[in-house]
């Protein structure tokens, strides 16, 4: 909720249009301060509060498009490349220098008279871009749901497959499958169960949004399986 | 390389260096703006593009253009001041595109060109006419709104001795509250009165502390005046902040900050 203060002056039908001051760390630790009003503003990643330089170099960043759902909240990001010594100019030297890639980023709104943020955005940058004169990529949001590994099947106790069907494989004389592993052994199918008769490992159960891919398979060479879902 | 802010290119009012008399004067419109029906505008100030003069140099000799043409390559990835002698004042900029010239014949030469104004950047002189070009920012606007973004509490209120008769107070008992003022334009000065329960204040523009401590106490009032000027600032969006201090002169019976108007120099 913003401040009375903030949402009176937000209202009045005069003043100045607010800032974006966007906060990039690289993988390599680095901090890149960018806005696109040359002025000195606190930042938010470094040392949160402490007010630094934020360099205009940012010629856009926007729009962004959010969801309720399990859509990725996303939104554009372009800075200009034209300063710097040539060829290697500032902001191609540090893309040259350090992965964006994943580089996360804080993009602020900010009202310079009231400093105060009225909106902010924690993302990362993804589809960097090095163009002659200006780079850019794609700010998605952290714990995005694109980024996370679904199984084809749930997670089950019990098998999922159609006994005796050309995945189970089971060639036995009984009539029926209780689809446990217990039954699975006597049918002669075990390669291929595909249930998971435990339960499964607590880091399956959270996903953080880093690129380490949490693989589960089930079993054998014709069950089970997992597959990335886009959920966009 | 000396300082770009005292090269002119016409200091002298008769010199052919001169562009033409009646030169056409434009700039971008800094805000966005909404016209709803019915109803007040809605505007933003979003841009700080200076001012843009559309220059003609006719009839002029060869050495002329060749100055010209010199100052357009010398300068164009820097700046220069070109002098506008009838309204007196400098501004820093360069000529946008390579000029335009062309032979008259009878060894006499035609050149166009357009001199942009740069936000941000130093000039030869600051405006300082504020009779003629300053422009006021009271604490209230021609709606009624408070205008400068205020933290704290800060009470609007009628006083004779103010800029315009009202101004908006604050207790000044602590060291965080705040009164800003936006603007677009060069320097400013800042009105406030003084009386004898008024306490003291910091200044600063654009996020530095020009005045640490601004002592507003008087043991008699006095009329709202400029209290702070500060001309040289280059053209652009600015801010100036005041904000309280918690502290007063000795002689003060009390904190109290008024906050008055600002004017500003366009």
């Amino acid at each position: 909720m913003l401040p009375a203060n903030v949402i009176a002056g937000m209202k009045r039908g005069s003043g100045m249009m607010p800032i974006l001051l966007v906060d990039v760390q690289l993988a390599d630790g680095t901090i890149l301060h960018w806005s696109d009003f040359e002025g000195t503003f606190p930042m938010k990643l470094g040392v949160p509060g402490e007010k630094i330089k934020y360099e205009a170099k940012l010629k856009h960043c926007g729009p962004f498009r959010l969801s309720r759902s399990l859509k990725t909240d996303a939104g554009d990001v372009m800075v200009h490349n034209l300063s710097g010594r040539a060829p290697a100019r500032d902001v191609s030297s540090v893309f040259a220098q350090s992965e964006f890639e994943g580089a996360l980023v804080v993009v602020r709104w900010w009202d310079i008279a009231f400093e105060y943020a009225l909106w902010e955005f924690h993302c990362y940058w993804s589809e960097p871009s090095d163009g002659e004169q200006e780079v850019g990529g794609r700010l998605l949001q952290l714990f995005d749901p694109s980024q996370l590994d679904a199984p084809m099947d749930t997670y089950s106790e019990q098998c999922t497959l159609e006994y005796k069907s050309e995945r189970c494989g089971s060639t036995s004389a009984q009539l029926t499958c209780a689809k446990s592993i217990g039954d699975c052994t006597v049918r002669i199918a075990l390669e291929r169960f595909n249930g998971t008769p435990h339960p499964p490992p607590v880091n399956l159960q959270t996903k953080s949004a880093s690129n380490s891919n949490v693989v589960v398979r089930g079993g054998g060479q014709h069950g089970g399986g997992i597959v990335r879902v886009n959920l966009e | 390389m000396g300082a770009s802010e005292n090269d002119i290119l016409n200091p002298d009012p008769g010199h052919d260096l001169n562009p033409n008399y009646g030169f056409i004067v434009d700039r971008n419109d800094p805000m966005h703006r909404f016209g709803p029906r019915n109803t007040r505008p809605v505007t933003r100030l979003v841009e700080s593009e200076g001012n843009r003069f559309e220059l003609t140099w006719t009839s002029r000799p060869k050495a002329i253009v060749d100055q010209l043409l010199r100052w357009q390559a010398q300068y164009e990835q820097g700046f220069f001041v070109f002098r506008d002698h009838e309204r007196d004042r400098y501004y820093s900029g360069n000529f946008i595109a390579p000029l335009k010239y062309s032979d008259e014949a009878y060894e006499k030469w035609t050149v166009q060109g357009i001199f942009q104004e740069y936000a941000g950047v130093p000039m030869f002189a600051y405006p300082d006419d504020w009779n003629n070009h300053g422009v006021f920012i009271e604490e209230t606007d021609d709606f009624g709104n408070v205008v400068p973004a205020t933290s704290g509490i800060w009470t609007y209120q009628a006083a004779a001795p103010a800029h315009g008769g009202h101004e908006i107070m604050n207790a000044g008992t602590n060291g965080v509250d705040f009164a800003t003022f936006s603007y677009l334009g060069y320097g400013f000065r800042l009105w406030l009165r003084t009386q004898g329960n008024f306490g003291q204040c910091e200044i600063s523009l654009d996020d530095a502390v020009i005045v640490p401590v601004l002592d507003l106490y008087t043991a008699a009032v006095v009329a709202s005046k400029p209290v702070v000027e500060h001309p040289a600032v280059p053209w652009g969006l600015h801010r100036v902040k005041m904000r309280t201090l918690g502290t007063k002169n000795g002689g003060s019976t009390d904190f109290l900050i008024s906050c008055d108007a600002l004017q500003v120099m366009r």
